[in-house]
């Protein structure tokens, strides 16, 4: 029996699809059988990230409404074994699938896969209440700006209204050089204004937007994203990672004459 | 007699004897004759025609029928192209068996049926009937159309056109286009920009290439310009070339549409002719 992660984050463009594309992959390149299920429904965007738009025939709304089985609208991705997804709508709207609906197809993925993974939209509406629905745990995406973090801490609200325990926090497009100038809230700012465990920092890297455009998720590669990404998916399965270090990237001359 | 045109009334219908040689001009001219003497014999009864001795194109026998209810005032329940046992086959539909009127009701039936089937074939092929969308279609944005759809605009990734016939893109087709949708192989999609997520045409499907294309210059404009290009269905695949190509010259809907260009000339195709056509 898996289990149901739902990611999502309240404010839109913090990076959720992309989040969830690199988790999914990450743990299916760690040998797990995970199914991403694109919850945006008129406005999907994880089957073009994860570039399998061209493979679509049904999406969750067909299954819901009995027009296919849950099968034939799983479409396997030939890079990584064992990862699946299940494209949402894009003629229809949020309110096509109620939250019970939802439910019940998490219900039935967590039979064949370790991870069912959850790409919520954003907002605080049907949309939301639909990807949370079957959940287990959560995993809150934010960036380290007051608005997104704002936002996180409504949603962290409503997850627990919904008895929805474990809740864990990724800061996303951390900036070390300046969170260094004092510029930026850093990881542990954001953990305590929020409360809540962070699972992980993922650092702002051009490479992302380049492997979201190419619909290639970069987790487990040699850029720092993509490292960032694969620890996630370790400390996901329980594993005890130790944080990067994000300032990596520092230059030459930075490290000649820098203070460390 | 051998040489020469027929024509016998038997209980339910009429029986047309052609002679097997000659030339079918001089045959149509004689049939006619024969039509318009029995005119007022026949009346406007329910009747199958059968035509003996010569074996028909069909064409030929539209255009036999054609004749008939230009003529005559006799509703033609069916056709029979050369078949001897023909008044059995009436005798064992109509005769003394107390189920005919099941039998015939069932015919009938079939024939609304097959009726609907046509007239949904001729609504996907007819010019007259296509669906014409000005502007672009942008992502979730579905039209659906019987006959053909011609979108003036683009059609944008995550949009979709379906047509029961062909599908034209004045435009860059990015999106999905599913033409032939109700069961029609020889349908096909025209676009300015061929540059597909999905095809479909009837039962066959294509999808586009994984990525490849789109790494090189994934923002840059394409430096050269696209050329006009058809999708089609050839043995049994969906294939993309140029206009110019035997493929689109062979492709039976231009055929088909040649020959209906001919038969509206002479106004009002009787349901009867597009019967033996199909």
């Amino acid at each position: 029996m898996g289990e149901v992660i739902v990611i999502t984050s309240g404010k839109g463009g913090v990076g959720k699809t992309t989040t969830t594309a690199n988790i999914g992959t990450g743990l299916a390149k760690l040998g797990k059988k995970v199914v991403l299920v694109d919850t945006d429904i008129g406005l999907r965007n994880l089957d073009v990230v994860l570039g399998l738009e061209n493979r679509i025939v049904y999406n969750v709304v067909d299954v819901v409404e009995g027009n296919c089985k849950l099968k034939q609208a799983l479409i396997k991705d030939k890079r990584y074994e064992g990862l699946c997804l299940l494209p949402a709508a894009q003629t229809r709207d949020k309110s096509a699938v109620t939250p019970e609906q939802m439910a019940e197809v998490a219900e039935e993925l967590k039979k064949e896969f370790d991870y069912v993974i959850m790409d919520s939209p954003a907002g605080i509406e049907q949309g939301f209440k639909n990807a949370i629905a079957g959940a287990d745990r959560a995993l809150i995406v934010t960036t380290p700006e007051v608005s997104a973090v704002r936002d996180a801490d409504r949603i962290i609200g409503l997850l627990e209204a919904n008895e929805l325990e474990d809740v864990k926090l990724i800061v996303n497009r951390l900036r070390s050089d300046m969170v260094e100038r004092g510029d930026m809230m850093s990881a542990d700012d954001v953990v305590e204004v929020l409360g809540i465990t962070l699972i992980g920092v993922v650092p702002d890297d051009e490479q992302i937007v380049v492997a979201t455009n190419n619909g290639e998720p970069l987790a487990g590669d040699e850029s720092l994203a993509g490292q960032a990404y694969f620890n996630i998916c370790h400390r996901i399965m329980g594993e005890e990672i130790p944080y990067l270090d994000l300032r990596k990237k520092k230059g030459f001359f930075a490290k000649l004459f820098g203070k460390n | 007699m051998a040489d020469k045109v027929t024509l016998k009334g038997v209980k339910s219908g009429i029986v047309l004897r052609l002679p097997e040689t000659g030339d079918f001009n001089d045959l149509l001219s004689q049939v006619e004759e024969k039509f318009k003497n029995t005119a007022d014999f026949f009346g406007n009864k329910h009747l199958i025609l059968s035509i003996e001795g010569r074996k028909l194109e069909p064409t030929e026998a539209a255009q036999i029928l054609k004749l008939l209810a230009e003529n005559t005032k006799v509703k033609c329940e069916g056709v029979v192209l050369e078949n001897q046992e023909l008044d059995e086959k009436f005798q064992s539909i109509l005769g003394d068996d107390p189920g005919h009127e099941k039998e015939l009701e069932k015919l009938r039936r079939e024939r609304a049926v097959m009726e609907e089937t046509i007239e949904n074939l001729h609504a996907a092929v007819d010019p007259a009937n296509c669906r014409v969308y000005m502007g672009n279609l942008r992502s979730g944005a579905n039209i659906e159309s019987a006959g053909s759809v011609m979108v003036i605009g683009d059609v944008k990734p995550g949009a979709t056109v379906t047509a029961g016939g062909c599908v034209f893109v004045l435009g860059s087709l990015q999106g999905n286009a599913d033409a032939g949708a109700y069961g029609d192989p020889d349908a096909f999609i025209f676009a300015l920009d061929m540059n597909p997520i999905q095809l479909r045409i009837s039962d066959a499907m294509a999808i586009a290439a994984d990525s490849a294309p789109k790494k090189k210059g994934l923002f840059n404009k394409k430096d050269t310009p696209s050329s006009p290009e058809v999708a089609l269905i050839s043995d049994g695949h969906i294939v993309i070339t140029d206009l110019d190509s035997d493929l689109v010259k062979k492709n039976k809907f231009y055929k088909k549409k040649k020959s209906e260009i001919k038969a509206s000339d002479t106004t009002e195709a009787s349901d009867e002719e597009t019967k033996t056509k199909e």
